[in-house]
């Protein structure tokens, strides 16, 4: 499990993330949710050890360093994988240098999104290196993947193969946490939200209390933030004057 | 050679490229010593002879002395300074480069192997370095068996031979 203990980030002035508490389990399916700035990837960067932090940040009960880092994958919506070599190379390396590289898995999914092997990945459209950077996470053989804003560029369609393909492929003791803006659409795959505001963790539920509750993903966060409906209808009200 | 160039740089480095610009850079610093040496050395070599026009003959300048080696070669290699430059940028380059069209810095900062980074940015242009340096010494040694072999040992300064470490410390780069 990993255990976030009071973790706070400070850029300059101003506060990025404020005494976080957050426990990621083993098999969980996490959506992190939040507006732009509210400290997802902040968060994410702080739990790969990316960013300095203050607090702590734990991996079963170990402090996350070399020694357990590649129990931890990472896909962002920056891209992280070398633009000047294709996927082949990009297989190599990872099972060169990550011992539990999954390469069934690689050449499955390499397979399913029809993605070229031997074109350099900076030749790839958007909407490839997304998926791109995402296999590579989701085969590097990690027990935690975090993904942040990985799909910024795909089509709905892909996306929606994405997920079912996630689904059907994750291990129980894998757990993905997804940083995305897109909650409906992530909302009957994830088993857990997070919901960050303003550096804080101000939201955190399982679906299955949601359902409970009767509650849908999407009101829940609205909630949450205290979204005000009549926001727009007031500022048309105010532009047009009508 | 090329094998090991790819494995210790940044994968999808352009090895070939780098070789060649490298390799230009050198060539230039040691086309500049050659002309340097070969100029200075000519003109001290003149100056101990006395040449005699009508039979084409040259005769030792009684009691003249040859520039010491030291003298000849101070300064030719300055440009091998931009060589060292342009080999240190490299590994500022190389480091970047995981910073460029993507973070891949994020995978590499994950890596279990922590020297794998250092691995990647560190050995091309050290090793372009020393192979650099040992053509300048080749080269320094050419120019000490060219001195010796047309000086006459009479006309041989009282200092002949110079150390080479004071050479390489005091002299030649600058």
């Amino acid at each position: 499990m990993i255990e976030v203990r009071d973790l706070s980030k400070k850029y300059k002035d101003k506060l990025a993330l404020q005494h976080v508490d957050l426990d990621i389990r083993p098999g969980e399916l996490i959506g992190l949710f939040g507006e732009n700035g509210a400290g997802k990837t902040t968060l994410i960067k702080s739990i790969l050890g990316l960013i300095r932090y203050q607090g702590t940040v734990t991996l079963d009960g170990k402090p996350i360093d070399r020694g357990n880092i590649a129990r931890l994958s990472f896909a962002t919506g920056e891209h992280s994988f070398f633009p000047d070599i294709d996927a082949e190379a990009h297989a190599d390396f990872y099972a060169e240098h990550f011992g539990t590289f999954n390469r069934r898995r690689f050449d499955g999914l390499m397979d399913f999104f029809e993605l070229p092997r031997h074109k350099n990945i900076r030749k790839f459209s958007t909407g490839q290196q997304n998926q791109f950077e995402v296999i590579l996470a989701l085969c590097q053989g990690a027990d935690y993947i975090f993904m942040d804003e990985p799909f910024a560029g795909n089509d709905i369609f892909n996306r929606e193969d994405f997920y079912k393909v996630l689904l059907g492929i994750l291990e129980p003791n894998e757990t993905v946490l997804l940083s995305t803006h897109l909650i409906e659409e992530v909302s009957d795959f994830i088993g857990r939200a997070v919901l960050i505001h303003q550096g804080k963790i101000v939201g955190d539920v399982t679906t299955e209390e949601l359902q409970e509750r009767g509650v849908g993903l999407v009101d829940y966060v609205k909630e949450t933030y205290n979204y005000r409906a009549d926001r727009v209808s007031k500022a048309l009200s105010d532009i047009t004057g009508e | 050679m090329r094998k090991f160039f790819e494995r210790h740089t940044p994968p999808g480095w352009p090895v070939n490229k780098e070789l060649l610009s490298g390799g230009v850079v050198l060539v230039v610093a040691l086309l500049f010593a050659c002309t340097m040496f070969g100029t200075r050395y000519s003109d001290s070599l003149r100056n101990i002879y006395y040449y005699n026009a009508a039979t084409q003959t040259r005769t030792l300048i009684e009691g003249s002395t040859m520039t010491p080696f030291a003298r000849e070669v101070s300064g030719i290699f300055t440009m091998f300074w931009m060589y060292v430059f342009v080999e240190l940028a490299e590994i500022w380059n190389m480091y970047r480069s995981f910073s460029v069209g993507s973070k891949s810095i994020y995978v590499m900062r994950r890596l279990p192997d922590r020297g794998e980074l250092a691995r990647r940015c560190l050995p091309m242009p050290l090793i372009m370095l020393a192979a650099g340096l040992a053509v300048c010494m080749l080269f320094l040694l050419a120019f000490w068996l060219i001195y010796k072999a047309n000086v006459p040992e009479a006309a041989l300064p009282p200092d002949t031979p110079v150390r080479f470490f004071d050479l390489f410390v005091y002299n030649i780069f600058a």
